[in-house]
């Protein structure tokens, strides 16, 4: 258990986001810096699509009452335990009692992910279509679909048990507030007069401080359209460049909406997803185009960073029953992330429609 | 821009290294819209490595990938190979979900503009309305939001000059060629012409919207104020099971 005695400028929880969703509407949410998550998880033990804390700008302050690990990672925010500052990509022992708090960011980066040995549960319910990630506008997951407040008691769910707890990402990424991001050209880079692409990639733009969990405002230099910003409602990703009427582009983020009516100039990367969550309001970035092969040789090597500290964490739990995600739990009715063979029955609720069957789920070896 | 026909071949725009914008036709139709619903059930089913999501619009879907499992090139080069496949998987057996809903005075503001407008009656207004099945085009603007069309054009409306700051939850809405269903209170530029006590959509239920994108639509008028009492009671407490055709 912990106890939330600051909740700091924006605290949700947040996993990896829903996925399968989209087409009713509901939009991917999650952690925004996905790959500081998932680091997170891994240098506690835990599955990397555990649930964890995103704090922004001025992070929590949290009491914890057992002794547990956890790791901090993501933007600098001057975490401290117990008044003494600790680093950022490791290990960190916590004892019960401890208070972990923070002073602020730093210039490096604006999200810091927190993550404890069995993750944070916000209120020990079942996930809500597949993912305990908070979707603040529609008021569900995580912590009763809001940010945590002052007070809040959070649940831990289980801890692996022969988790060793001593690692560290070596070559973490750093953030500044001045950032090239690389972008694939597209869906619509030719619903623009040619000039366009030239200015997007030759001009420096500004993250304007109404930047938010569902896109990164810019400003800049104004990016014309042939023949007016408006399309037939299509899809949207992580990291599409919109470009409305004003011609300032908008890059969009987790909580974006599932379908967009203005034309979408270009892509940031995946690989760059960290840098774009992490981008200081004030600060400034350009964009530089690659190609697709290149795109995806960046991603692979930053996978590779993260199999460094993959640790046989079980099988993760991701079942579904005629595709519909459940939720399954273990013998004290916390959730399980990942199997652990020694619990040899899990339950789980599964519904056929109607109404909901309690059903009990044999793990063998 | 006025080609009313699907496209021939599949028209792709990348969408960064882990989404492929696929485009079926370029224009509003129902005939596009069937063609992007079924050749995401003919992708869906073979069961291809890598894919996590696709999710359609209008007129085009996007296929959200694993670009360490499955290329962008080998993407778009099997996609391409399964457009002229006309095959429907038996799972794609879309259904016409009926949704009660009590049209005018407090339940619809709108409903006396809507007829002052078309120079019909309400109870024109509402038959016209509530005669057509409504093809489910895709979910979008909040959680659950159907886009359904198309709207018999004697009572198409322009939208209001001033949106409202809140539409009440399952407010049935009319706007162009469209109509849709709010299914959580938001602001709303829509003309309210009616509201159905049932509950469209419930993040924590297992199948948390009542119709998914294909589906179509049909609004049965309800008579009193008591039956929409009576069908809201058990839609909130789980108990309703809307009807389907």
């Amino acid at each position: 258990m912990i106890e939330i005695l600051k909740a700091g400028t924006l605290t949700t929880i947040q996993d990896a986001g829903r996925s399968g969703y989209q087409e009713l509407g509901v939009p991917e949410t999650g952690a925004l810096d996905k790959f500081s998550f998932r680091c997170a998880n891994l240098l506690t033990g835990n599955h990397e699509n555990t649930p964890a804390m995103e704090a922004v700008l001025f992070g929590p302050e949290i009491k914890f009452s057992d002794d547990s690990f956890i790791a901090i990672t993501g933007g600098d925010l001057s975490p401290t335990i117990d008044g003494t500052e600790v680093n950022l990509w490791e290990t960190l022992p916590v004892s019960a009692g401890s208070i972990l708090s923070f002073s602020g960011p730093t210039g490096n980066g604006i999200r810091s992910y927190v993550s404890i040995s069995g993750g944070f549960f916000g209120d020990k319910t079942r996930s809500v279509m597949g993912s305990y990630s908070t979707y603040l506008p529609g008021e569900f997951g995580g912590y009763g679909g809001r940010a945590l407040k002052d007070g809040d008691v959070l649940h831990i769910g289980m801890a692996e048990e022969n988790f060793a707890g001593e690692l560290v990402l070596e070559n973490p990424p750093t953030f500044g507030d001045d950032e090239t991001l690389r972008i694939i050209l597209g869906p619509q880079d030719g619903m623009f007069v040619p000039a366009a692409i030239q200015t997007l990639t030759s001009s420096s733009y500004e993250v304007t401080p109404n930047s938010d969990r569902m896109g990164c405002r810019l400003d800049g230099p104004m990016l014309e359209h042939l023949d007016g910003p408006d399309v037939i409602s299509d899809g949207t990703a992580f990291g599409v460049i919109q470009v409305p009427g004003d011609g300032k582009p908008i890059i969009l983020l987790s909580d974006r909406g599932t379908t967009g009516g203005y034309t979408k100039i270009a892509t940031v990367i995946s690989a760059d997803r960290s840098k774009l969550a992490q981008l200081i309001p004030g600060g400034n970035i350009n964009f530089e185009v690659v190609s697709q092969e290149k795109a995806v040789n960046l991603l692979r090597d930053q996978e590779k960073l993260l199999s460094s500290l993959s640790v046989d964490v079980g099988v993760p739990l991701n079942i579904k029953v005629n595709g519909v995600p459940v939720d399954v739990v273990d013998d004290e009715d916390q959730p399980a992330m990942g199997i652990n063979v020694k619990h040899v029955t899990y339950k789980a609720v599964v519904s056929d429609g109607h109404k909901d069957h309690q059903i009990e789920l044999e793990i063998s070896e | 821009m006025d080609d009313i026909t699907v496209n021939t071949s599949p028209v792709f725009a990348p969408m960064g290294d882990s989404a492929l914008m696929v485009v079926a036709g370029n224009n509003i139709s129902v005939e596009v819209n069937q063609k992007v619903h079924n050749m995401i059930s003919i992708i869906k089913g073979q069961n291809w490595p890598g894919i996590k999501e696709i999710v359609p619009t209008y007129s085009s879907f996007v296929i959200h990938f694993d670009p360490l499992i499955f290329s962008f090139d080998g993407l778009t080069e099997c996609v391409a190979d399964l457009w002229d496949c006309n095959e429907v998987s038996e799972d794609t057996n879309t259904k016409t979900v009926l949704i009660p809903t009590l049209y005018g005075s407090n339940y619809g503001l709108d409903l006396e503009s809507v007829s002052e407008l078309t120079n019909l009656s309400v109870e024109e207004v509402i038959g016209i309305h509530s005669e057509t099945e409504y093809l489910v085009y895709a979910l979008g603007f909040s959680p659950g939001f159907p886009y359904l069309g198309d709207l018999d054009p004697r009572i198409h409306c322009p939208r209001l000059e001033t949106p409202r700051i809140s539409v009440p939850k399952g407010s049935v809405a009319i706007a162009d060629s469209q109509t849709g269903v709010y299914p959580v209170s938001s602001p709303g530029g829509w003309r309210l012409i009616g509201q159905t006590p049932v509950t469209m959509f419930d993040p924590n239920r297992p199948h948390p919207s009542i119709v998914n994108p294909g589906d179509y639509i049909r609004f049965v008028p309800i008579s009193s104020e008591s039956e929409y009492e009576e069908i809201f009671e058990m839609s909130s407490n789980g108990s309703y099971e809307v009807q389907v055709q």
